[in-house]
């Protein structure tokens, strides 16, 4: 025990816990898993006690190492994307750590490395939005020219609304001109001829962008009692929904009406 | 109908793309996706509400169950499958008709926004909230493996200021 405690480096172990728990709240955790993950890291590393409360806008760590020394940190969370691969690398790292002895190097080092990883590029998303957006005309009963269609407004509006998100646009604007694009792709391919159903192709569109990911993450935050995540997603969904509709709504009533 | 499945199938996979889930979970996250709303299909000349809580709470079993087969985070195969279920059409709805001053189609749409995306909370919520009570015992069992209590430093840590010089 006296070995470990001398070698204990109690601002390493807070940095690498704290880090994880910020790679998982950035990329699409719920609250219960990150507070998990960061107390599992402390404790793996030997800290006998750890408080952690996270909220979607930041994470408190306080540790307590066996000597009676306090350790704490607050992460701040500036922006939040949905990249579950790293959710689930962070996540295998922490039950890891449980079972072997890891140097606090290493740790850090494979942090950097899950922080950086990206599944897939552009090039591969933009075609699943296509796809996923025809598969929705026919969900909702379009016709197969609809479904064709619905390809072309899908990648579209995912480069369109990637692009805007790279140069560094708030959420709701994107969200905003993503809706009206999708009304104005909706309205214009049956105008040129290219299919028919305005209606059923602008909402296969809109469903590209309806934040279900939050909305499940809030309900399961609420389940699990953390209930200021809970709220302050719920808010963020509904927040996202009325922008999404406002701007489809408005190109739409523009345009036909 | 095989259509429906089909393409709930698809959209789950596409979404899964988009939210970067791992491929080697894709297959079973779509499998998810198809019974769930194969489920829902199922139930909706029933009444469409109690197509939509059975079919999120189908979603979020089968989610749980995978997570704890695969070993990775429910979220996972939740989050893509329940995009199918979501109300997009009503919200939008309801919004045009706001703007172009219908105001009773307006509450209509809202309310069926409301009542469907309520459906799915509570088919998620039922779920969750009983794998949440096996979280909580599994933690217990946890505990109960390792001393009883955690060593408390015979300092009082709230005494003492840290000095880092």
């Amino acid at each position: 025990m006296d070995g470990r405690l001398r070698d204990m480096d109690g601002d390493k172990i807070l940095e690498a816990a704290s880090w994880a728990g910020k790679i998982m709240l950035e990329n699409g955790a719920e609250t219960y898993r990150v507070e998990q993950t960061i107390d599992y890291i402390a404790r793996a590393y030997g800290m006998v006690r750890c408080d952690c409360s996270a909220t979607p806008t930041m994470i408190i760590t306080s540790l307590l190492d066996p000597a009676g020394s306090t350790y704490s940190i607050i992460r701040r969370i500036k922006s939040r994307t949905t990249h579950l691969e790293r959710v689930e690398q962070v996540n295998r790292l922490s039950r890891t750590l449980v079972q072997e002895r890891w140097s606090l190097d290493r740790t850090l080092t494979e942090l950097k490395k899950i922080e950086q990883s990206v599944n897939y590029r552009l090039t591969v998303q933009v075609p699943a939005a296509a796809l996923g957006t025809s598969a929705f005309v026919l969900m909702f009963g379009g016709s197969f020219q609809d479904a064709a269609g619905g390809l072309l407004c899908g990648a579209l509006l995912y480069a369109l609304t990637a692009g805007l998100r790279k140069l560094g646009f708030g959420d709701l604007f994107i969200y905003l001109i993503g809706g009206a694009f999708a009304a104005f792709t909706g309205w214009l391919l049956p105008v040129i001829g290219w299919a028919r159903q305005s209606s059923i192709l602008t909402i296969s569109t809109l469903m590209l962008l309806v934040p279900g990911m939050i909305f499940t993450n809030a309900l399961r935050d609420v389940a699990g009692g953390d209930l200021v995540s809970g709220t302050s997603r719920l808010l963020e969904a509904s927040f996202i929904a009325a922008s999404l509709a406002l701007g489809a709504a408005f190109v739409h009533a523009v345009l036909i009406l | 109908m095989f259509i429906g499945i089909l393409s709930a199938a698809v959209v789950t996979v596409a979404f899964s793309v988009i939210f970067q889930v791992n491929k080697g979970h894709m297959p079973f996250a779509a499998l998810n996706g198809a019974v769930g709303y194969a489920i829902y299909l199922l139930l909706l000349p029933v009444n469409i509400y109690a197509g939509i809580l059975a079919g999120s709470a189908a979603i979020a079993l089968g989610g749980e169950l995978l997570a704890r087969w695969r070993k990775a985070p429910a979220t996972l195969f939740l989050v893509a499958p329940l995009i199918s279920l979501v109300p997009g059409g009503d919200i939008y709805q309801s919004l045009l008709m706001l703007l172009t001053n219908n105001l009773s189609q307006t509450a209509h749409y809202l309310y069926l926004t409301l009542m469907k995306s309520g459906s799915i909370a509570l088919g998620i919520i039922f779920v969750s909230s009983a794998f949440v009570l096996v979280r909580n015992l599994h933690a217990r069992r946890r505990l109960s493996g390792q001393p009883a209590s955690p060593p408390i430093p015979s300092r009082a840590p709230h005494m003492k200021t840290k000095n880092k010089s």
